[in-house]
């Protein structure tokens, strides 16, 4: 960043903040919809505490492997080289696998369920700074371009 | 009794459906309407990305890479020792564009800070605002930031990736044509990646790569099949042929009297020649060997950089073939009869001392040595210029030929042949500074002092500690034997010289 002025910061940080409202948006908006679709049990019943730990472990999943999720790898695939095939398909297994074990430990542990239920309360504590700023970036992104 | 013609309210909904369109296709209208000339001559610059001169016959190579050029330049000044004053595109672009030397435009970062908000306005294309009518386009997406920045005085801004395959650059969507800069610094640096480095999307980053992969394969068996190692990559796919088409329509509908910058990606890596060139120049020819510098990023062998030159000439010769089309087509026009033609690069490339490429922090002659030729309105013979020139002398040469008023900003000088003297005793400066930051002093830095016929260069790196180099470039070509120990009594001058201008540079920025 030292070769940016504070505008141009400020400017780039507000692009940031509101794609990452979009963005967050969109994958609630997605977990819900399958939630709709799929069986009540599925995902409805205890909709926050599964959503949580999906994102969780999806988010876990995508920083330690966002390596290998470059262009490049997947030219080398196309061009046969498998060299960097084994650990995605790894990470990939051992995502869902760790996903539905965790799904299955708190499926009939209530007080662990409360537990996280409120852990997220607190978190969602965050939403109070993060929601307005995104707004805030989405329309100095759309005052930039548009207005 | 015939009744008036009626619009009905549903006709007029309808008709303003078509409202957005108009927007749309008015750049290309803009294109479409050439005007005819009223007696000033156009100013067009062609950029060739990436175009070392040693790779030219015309500059003494041995092998012949560019016929269709080497004919251009029978009617144009040729200038044998041009140099660039940075070693990549964005201080060279930002240089050729200002008039600047990189120390104070500062832009010398692989970034979207772009030349110094001090400097915005000391551009080509404002000292041109009013005199001509201005167009510019830049394949190369840096180059294409500091067209951006120079916006207001850009008549006509054509996107980077207008002639391209593959349009998968966000900044490049016509939602933020008003904030491109900066869209693309969020983009491209920071929400995705293109290149190295970890996405702030992590949800939407994998999904984006797979986007741009899908469509990639299905571009490449759709539009490659006459390119055998792939097709030509400027962030996104291209064809050369497609170039050269896009800018001949440009050219064809300049409003006249106009400045035209182009700036075209090739011969820019990744080198990928079409089929007919995939075998040309196997002619087993080694260039001299030289010992790997202790200070490149790469330490590839002398067969690696030997067979990368070779490509490297084959997708020249290549570029050559195809470009040819573009000078026939001024040619045929008639704008070579009534323009200024400037024909140069923003840098070289090297293929010695363990790197390959550009991105390097050495400074050698492949690097800096760029070709420079000039076709006047109406030339018919070659004029051959020897003296030492810097591409900052392009501004005040484009403003005098257009009888605009001189920039007082612009450190460069007249050409020879277009109003200047040739100054045998001339300094250029050519300056690497692309992991210092913008708002500091100069402390991590290559500086390349060439003044006839030796060369000084001075690298500074924390963990390099400094390092003067000295060669006499007309007796030693190569840069081969270090004089620095053996010559004290030019290397002691030279150096005071560089170290002085080096500290006056840092004044500025000490705290």
């Amino acid at each position: 960043m030292l070769y940016l002025g504070l505008g141009d910061i400020v400017a780039i940080l507000s692009y940031m903040l509101g794609f990452a409202l979009i963005e967050s948006t969109s994958v609630l908006a997605i977990l819900i919809l399958i939630s709709i679709l799929l069986p009540q049990n599925w995902l409805k019943v205890g909709f926050a505490y599964k959503c949580f730990l999906i994102i969780l472990v999806t988010t876990i999943g995508l920083i330690l492997f966002q390596g290998y999720y470059k262009i490049g790898y997947f030219q080398n695939l196309i061009n046969h080289d498998y060299t960097g095939f084994t650990p995605i398909v790894i990470g990939l297994i051992m995502s869902v696998v760790i996903l539905m074990g965790l799904l299955l430990f708190f499926e009939n542990r209530l007080r662990l369920q409360n537990y996280m239920t409120m852990l997220m309360d607190r978190f969602s504590v965050f939403g109070y700074i993060y929601i307005p700023l995104g707004l805030i970036g989405i329309l100095v992104v759309l005052f930039r371009n548009i207005l | 009794m015939k009744s008036r013609p009626h619009v009905s309210r549903r006709d007029f909904l309808k008709l303003s459906s078509l409202f957005p369109l108009s927007w749309v296709v008015q750049p290309f209208i803009k294109l479409k309407e050439p005007q005819i000339n009223s007696g000033k001559p156009n100013i067009i610059v062609l950029v060739f990305d990436a175009w070392s001169a040693l790779h030219m016959p015309l500059f003494g190579y041995m092998r012949n890479t560019m016929p269709n050029l080497g004919r251009f330049s029978e009617n144009a000044t040729v200038y044998h020792n041009h140099y660039s004053a940075g070693t990549f595109t964005v201080p060279g672009t930002a240089s050729l564009l200002t008039g600047l030397l990189p120390w104070t435009h500062r832009a010398f970062q692989l970034s979207a800070g772009g030349i110094f908000h001090s400097h915005v306005d000391h551009q080509i294309f404002a000292a041109l605002s009013g005199v001509r009518t201005t167009v510019g386009f830049a394949q190369n997406r840096f180059a294409d930031l500091l067209l951006s920045q120079a916006e207001k005085y850009v008549d006509l801004h054509i996107e980077s990736n207008r002639f391209n395959i593959e349009r998968s650059l966000l900044y490049n969507t016509p939602i933020f044509k008003r904030d491109e800069r900066i869209a693309y610094s969020s983009f491209e640096d920071n929400i995705f990646q293109t290149g190295d480095g970890a996405d702030s999307s992590l949800f939407f980053g994998p999904l984006y790569r797979l986007w741009v992969l899908f469509n990639r394969i299905r571009e490449t068996r759709e539009y490659g099949g006459d390119y055998p190692t792939g097709l030509p990559d400027a962030t996104e796919l291209y064809r050369l042929g497609d170039l050269v088409d896009g800018a001949i329509k440009i050219l064809g509908g300049l409003s006249e009297p106009a400045f035209a910058y182009l700036h075209f990606y090739p011969p820019h890596g990744l080198y990928e020649p079409t089929a007919g060139f995939v075998d040309k120049f196997k002619d087993g020819w080694k260039p001299p060997e030289k010992p790997i510098h202790s200070l490149a990023f790469d330490k590839n062998n002398a067969d690696y950089s030997n067979a990368s030159r070779l490509l490297y000439d084959q997708y020249l010769a290549n570029w050559d073939a195809e470009a040819s089309r573009l000078f026939d087509f001024l040619k045929t026009s008639g704008l070579l009869d009534r323009s200024y033609i400037f024909v140069t690069s923003d840098h070289g490339e090297l293929f010695e001392r363990g790197e390959v490429g550009h991105w390097t922090r050495l400074m050698f002659d492949a690097l800096m040595h760029i070709p420079l030729i000039i076709s006047s309105p109406g030339q018919k013979k070659q004029k051959n210029i020897y003296s030492l020139t810097s591409c900052v002398d392009l501004l005040p040469t484009i403003a005098h030929v257009a009888e605009a008023p001189m920039p007082a900003w612009a450190e460069g000088q007249l050409l020879p042949g277009f109003g200047g003297e040739e100054d045998l005793s001339r300094s250029i400066f050519t300056i690497d500074a692309k992991n210092n930051p913008s708002f500091a002093p100069l402390t991590k830095v290559s500086v390349s002092l060439t003044k006839n016929p030796y060369r000084l260069t001075y690298y500074k790196y924390p963990s390099y500690g400094e390092k003067f180099e000295l060669y006499n470039i007309s007796e030693d070509p190569d840069e081969l034997t270090d004089l620095y120990p053996s010559r004290p009594a030019i290397a002691i001058e030279m150096q005071a010289e560089l170290l002085q201008k080096l500290f006056e540079v840092n004044i500025p920025f000490k705290g």
